[in-house]
This record gives C-alpha cells, structure tokens and sequence, in this order.
C-alpha cells in the first residue's frame, strides 16, 4: 500500500468514525457521502457501524455498591486522622516539611494481611467454592494419612460419597444465590455431583423459574449432560426419559427464542421419541420467531429462504 | 483537585461523588467483575491521595484520573495474568415472560454485544469503553494513550469493526 493509499483509509477511517458517532462536519460529511456512493460495500458496513455505535450507547450504566462509598470515605477518615495528628499517626506515616501526609511502608504482617485480604474471594460464590475445596482437600487428606488407606476399598467409595454430597450441597446452596454468577456456578457444580434426584429437580426449577437466560441455557445443558451420563433412554420411565419429558415441558413455557432452541437440540441429542413430533407442531405455527423457525427449518432439513 | 494537591485533603470527597460511578463502570466494563471494580475504583482514590503532589496545574484532571485506573486495572490484569478475558458475568435481564417480543429481541441483542465486547482484546475493548461509554474526547483519550487524535479516532474506527465481527460471529453461533 502506498503512502497516498494509507493516508486516503486513515482519513476514512477517520471521517467514518465521525459520520456513526454524529460528529462530522458538513464539509467532511459531504465528502464521504459521495465516496460511499461508489462504494456500496463501503456503505453497508457504515450501516452495520452505526448500528453497532448505537446500540453500544444503549449498554445500561450500573450503580456501584454503597460499601464503595463507605470503604472510601473510611479511607479518607483514617487519612485525615493522620494529619491531624500531626507527625505520630495512628495508621503509620509522617508528615514530611512541606506539612503533607506521607504514607510509610507497611510492615511484614500489614503485607501479609493484605495479600490474605486479596487473595480471599469476595463474592459468596466464590468463598463457598473455596471453602468446599477446604473440606474435599481435608477428607482427602484424612483418608490418605489416616493409617486405612488401600487396607479397605470400601474407603474410596466412602470418600467418593462424601465428595459427591458435599458437591450437591454446594450446588443446591449456589443454585439459590442471588447472583447470576453464583447460580452458573452452581448449574456447573450439579454436573459434578452426578445425577441425584435433589439436583435434577433444581435444575428443571431453575430451567422453568430462573429469571436469566444464560442461567437456564447452562441448566439445559447439565441436565442434557446428566441424563446422557446415565446411559442410554431407556423410555420414558428411565432417568433420561425423565429429564426429556421436563425438558419437552419446558418449550412452550420459555419466551426466549435462544432457551427454546437450546431446549430442541438437547432432546434432539437425546435421542427423544416425541422431539420431532413436538418440532413439527412447533413449525406449524405461525407467530413462531423467525430466528426459532430458521433454526427448525435447520434440524427438519428444509431448505432455508436465503437471507438478504 | 489543585486544592487536594495542596493539603484540603477533604475535598477529595467532592472528587469522589463527582467521578466514582463513571470509573466504576470504566473499570466493570474493563474486568466484567463488579467486586474487581469497586476494589480498583478504591485503589484509583487511594493512588489520587498518594501521588496528588504529582499533579500539575494545567493538567486534566480526567485524563489524569484514567490514567491511574488504566494503570491499576493493567496492575491487577497483572496479577491475574489474564490480559484478554474478563468475567462473563451474565447479564440480570428481567423475567423474559414480562417482555413482548420486540423488548426482549433487543434484551438478546444488547446482551450478545456485551459479550462479544468482553471478549474483545483489553486494549481494544478500554479504547471501545473510553470513547463511547466515558464521554471521553478524543483529544483526552489520545492525551492518555500518547498519539494523536486522528490515531485515536482510526484505531476506534477498527476497534468498532472488530466488535461487530465478533458480533455477528456470536449470533450466528447462538441461532443456528
């Protein structure tokens, strides 16, 4: 590319950015409408910009907590405090010659304090996780160095047990957690605990009730993982017949389109008797989302209208 | 801020009120964690009141203050040695059942973008966050990444080209 040619696409770039963001001058303006009259691959991807800066502009702000404000106006208070104090403060530091506050270096176990505050998760989810790790880690280490270890196989399925339980009880805890984060979490800590009944009830609660839908989309996929993990159907009365038949009641209940498909292909990828049926009574109706109905076009093999 | 520089330390307060929700989102949208940023937004204040005999008169105190929560967050990108990914934290989109259709096609829409941001590169995703969420000049932004304003304006230009890949990539993997 020459130097002309860089410098012409810089000054386009330039000029485009101004056009989506509503910034551009007359003149300017003016110059690059009559080069996208010449350029219609140019002119659609100014199109596909200015649709993409706008809905940029419509990503909501979020409030910060009120422990923000509180953290920072204690900060300032201790800070203040210092400087009243004048050059023997209560949380360290001097006041140099210029009569301004300097903070001195923190001692070994300030140091240490602080990377333990660190390094501690905050989020609940977290310091649940955390703490079941501990616990796993504890029975394990007990188990090993406990003086039985390899005398009795009975050992390792007990601690197999005692794993899988507290994996369902921190699953069922973060199932019900506020936080969305939390709840994924816990959608990812049911797959771990296998396919007991406790577990695959919340997760066909979670899967009819949760209000997020990244949340529900992660429970069709444990309970898909679950039911495949207990083997093959095996009918309507076996463990998979049974997350197939929630799962087959969930569709009409679920308005996004996204949670809908992911609820399709899962009982297509199991196999399920009734899918097609339930498909096909879905693509005979006509309000049906057009994203939902390309998709089911998609999995009865029919050819799709291309799209402009 | 010339009067915090100076000693009235309290006025740091009025600083505070003024400025935290905007770094806050700065720094949520940068690491996707909301407990992250809350922590950087404190680190930016404590480093203010540091480093305040550091300002010069004719600064810009925005640019000045961003350029402490660039720091800090590339601090704590650091420590956690991850430069690119952030938090997928989803999105707490109202029930779907209370939306009508057109509401929720936009709830879907604007939370794939959220997406496909945060899976943009960290250097592009600040420039992305800087410009169009921090009502940013483009001067201020080129004054804080050293180049000009027309550097400023064709690497956004990419950064919003880049994202509307990604973009249009996740959709399509989202509606088969």
């Amino acid at each position: 590319m020459s130097y002309t040619e860089k410098k012409n696409k810089e000054r386009l770039s330039q000029l485009i950015l101004d056009e989506i963001d509503g910034t551009i001058r007359d003149e300017d303006a003016a110059e690059l409408h009559r080069y996208l009259m010449t350029d219609r691959a140019c002119r659609d991807e100014v199109e596909g910009l200015r649709e993409t800066w706008a809905d940029l502009g419509q990503l909501a702000e979020e409030e910060p907590s009120a422990a923000l404000s509180q953290r920072f106006y204690a900060m300032l208070g201790d800070y203040q405090e210092q400087v009243s104090q004048g050059s023997s403060v209560s949380q360290g530091g001097t006041v140099s010659q210029g009569g301004t506050v300097q903070p001195r270096e923190p001692g070994f176990w300030e140091r240490a304090g602080a990377w333990l505050d660190r390094a501690w998760p905050r989020g609940t989810a977290f310091q649940l996780a955390m703490t079941a790790a501990a616990l796993v880690l504890g029975i394990w280490v007990g188990a090993r160095f406990g003086g039985h270890w390899g005398a009795d196989s009975g050992n390792v399925d007990q601690l197999q047990n005692e794993v899988d339980s507290l994996n369902r009880l921190v699953s069922l805890s973060l199932l019900e957690q506020e936080s969305a984060a939390a709840r994924l979490q816990g959608v990812s800590y049911s797959v771990r605990a296998g396919g007991d009944d406790d577990v695959v009830r919340a997760l066909v609660r979670v899967l009819n009730e949760d209000e997020n839908t990244n949340v529900r989309l992660a429970a069709i996929e444990a309970l898909s993982y679950l039911a495949q993990a207990d083997g093959p159907s095996g009918g309507a009365s076996g463990a998979s017949g049974g997350v197939a038949r929630e799962l087959r009641a969930a569709v009409d209940s679920q308005s996004s389109p996204l949670v809908k498909a992911g609820l399709l292909d899962t009982l297509f990828e199991l196999d399920d008797a009734e899918a097609r049926a339930l498909v096909l009574d879905l693509a005979s109706r006509e309000d049906l989302d057009p994203r939902l109905r390309r998709f089911i076009d998609q999995k009865l093999d029919i050819p799709t209208k291309p799209q402009l | 801020m010339n009067q915090v520089r100076d000693g009235a330390v309290h006025q740091l307060g009025i600083l505070f009120e003024r400025h935290h929700r905007r770094l806050f989102n700065f720094c949520l949208r940068l690491t996707g964690d909301r407990q992250t940023a809350e922590d950087l937004v404190q680190e930016v204040f404590t480093r203010i009141l540091k480093y305040r005999h550091t300002y010069r008169p004719d600064s810009d105190f925005l640019v000045w203050t961003y350029q402490m929560a660039r720091n800090a967050a590339a601090d704590h990108f650091k420590k956690r040695g991850r430069m690119n990914e952030v938090d997928e934290e989803p999105l707490d989109v109202e029930s779907p059942a209370a939306l009508p259709q057109e509401e929720l096609e936009a709830e879907e829409r604007l939370a794939l973008l959220r997406r496909a941001l945060d899976r943009m590169p960290v250097e592009k995703r600040e420039l992305l966050i800087l410009g169009r969420f921090q009502n940013l000049k483009y001067e201020q932004i080129a004054e804080m990444l050293g180049c000009t304003v027309g550097a400023v304006k064709v690497r956004m230009h990419r950064a919003v080209k880049d994202l509307r890949t990604v973009y249009l990539q996740m959709a399509a993997e989202v509606t088969p």
